[in-house]
């Protein structure tokens, strides 16, 4: 595969005399298109068509074959189309997993040369932004949740703490009964604050879990419903 | 053009048309496109095949400073477009009998009830087989 092509003076970035006209232009933008193939297979197409166009200048109708030839990628998608099927006779889909390398190779031919690469890029880029997002609302979750349940676990201890007051403080009276009365406050007090307290987590964390509910009921697969149009059809 | 070339019968021209006599590119393209619109782009790959396949051979003559290819016919293409001449035939004569299914002057379908007898007898209300009588 050392051969070089003879049509170099056609290759993107070695032109020291290359005239500009139609046909070089035509030329230039068809070996540009086939670039991929083999030298020899290069060379016998860009013949072909060095020849064919040279005629028509001859004949002087250059303009006309330029025209009806249309665009150089629609020459070279016929060359590589023709390719493409031979290979598929060639090789015979033993396996279906042969056959369906032989189809993305011809999907990787039709598309540019660098739209496979940068097809998986997007989509590798497209799945961490959606586990970063799911993560995201994952975490944000349960983090609110958690604080919820520690001021919860501390309206409990204030309750409780209220309760022991209140009982200890029936046992002061008997020595001192300003203290007791003091005692029997404090408990009134932080039993009195731990079930406000108490009663407004409970309702946070009820809010809390309905958002969670349809965060990841509702919203997320809608989400993904919006992505992935395509299977949806496709299952339709 | 309503029906497409497939490959074999574009396959089939070239070798038609280079059984008359060598030729290069060029030329079998226009003689080609003189009679079926088919587009030139598709041309180089028919003969890229065909030479492949050993039913064309190619030799190179030089004219005014550069260099002709010119195309030849072998024997195994001369053998492969009698095939192709007999398929196409038989082709057309298949196709022919459903799509020129004529009537006779008794108005029966002359076609040795070929066609007209796979068709069942349709249910009252059901698809018209005689025009003219509604009109009636």
């Amino acid at each position: 595969m050392n051969q070089k092509s003879e049509y170099q003076a056609y290759e993107t970035g070695y032109n020291p005399s290359y005239i500009r006209n139609p046909k070089n232009d035509y030329l230039f933008r068809l070996r540009e298109q086939l670039k991929k193939l083999p030298p020899d297979e290069l060379d016998d197409a860009m013949g072909y068509y060095d020849e064919y166009l040279s005629e028509a200048e001859r004949e002087g109708t250059l303009d006309r074959k330029l025209a009806s030839l249309g665009s150089p990628r629609e020459a070279a998608l016929n060359i590589l189309k023709d390719k493409a099927y031979k290979e598929i006779e060639v090789s015979p889909p033993s396996a279906s997993k042969g056959f369906k390398a032989v189809w993305l190779t011809i999907l990787g031919i039709f598309a540019s040369p660098i739209a496979i690469p940068i097809g998986l890029g997007i989509a590798m880029v497209v799945f961490g932004l959606v586990i970063a997002v799911f993560s995201l609302a994952f975490g944000v979750a349960f983090a609110v949740l958690s604080a919820l349940f520690i001021i919860g676990a501390a309206s409990v201890a204030l309750i409780a703490a209220g309760i022991a007051g209140i009982v200890l403080s029936g046992s002061i009276f008997f020595t001192h009964i300003p203290s007791g009365f003091f005692f029997m406050g404090c408990g009134l007090l932080s039993l009195g604050a731990g079930a406000v307290l108490g009663l407004v987590t409970f309702r946070l964390i009820r809010l809390c879990l309905k958002i969670i509910k349809t965060l990841f009921g509702k919203w997320l697969p809608n989400l993904f419903k919006n992505i992935f149009p395509k299977r949806r059809k496709a299952a339709l | 053009m309503i029906f497409q070339l497939g490959t074999a019968l574009l396959d089939a021209c070239v070798l038609s048309v280079l059984s008359l006599q060598d030729a290069y590119g060029y030329t079998i393209t226009q003689t080609v496109q003189r009679k079926i619109n088919v587009a030139e782009s598709t041309l180089y790959p028919v003969l890229k095949r065909l030479r492949q396949d050993s039913l064309l051979t190619t030799y190179d003559l030089p004219y005014q400073g550069r260099n002709r290819r010119y195309y030849s016919i072998t024997n195994e293409g001369r053998t492969r477009l009698y095939e192709y001449q007999s398929e196409w035939t038989s082709y057309k004569d298949k196709v022919d009998s459903i799509l020129f299914v004529e009537r006779n002057e008794f108005g029966q379908p002359d076609d040795d009830g070929q066609v007209a007898i796979s068709l069942k007898k349709p249910e009252s209300g059901a698809l018209r087989v005689r025009p003219e009588e509604e009109e009636a």
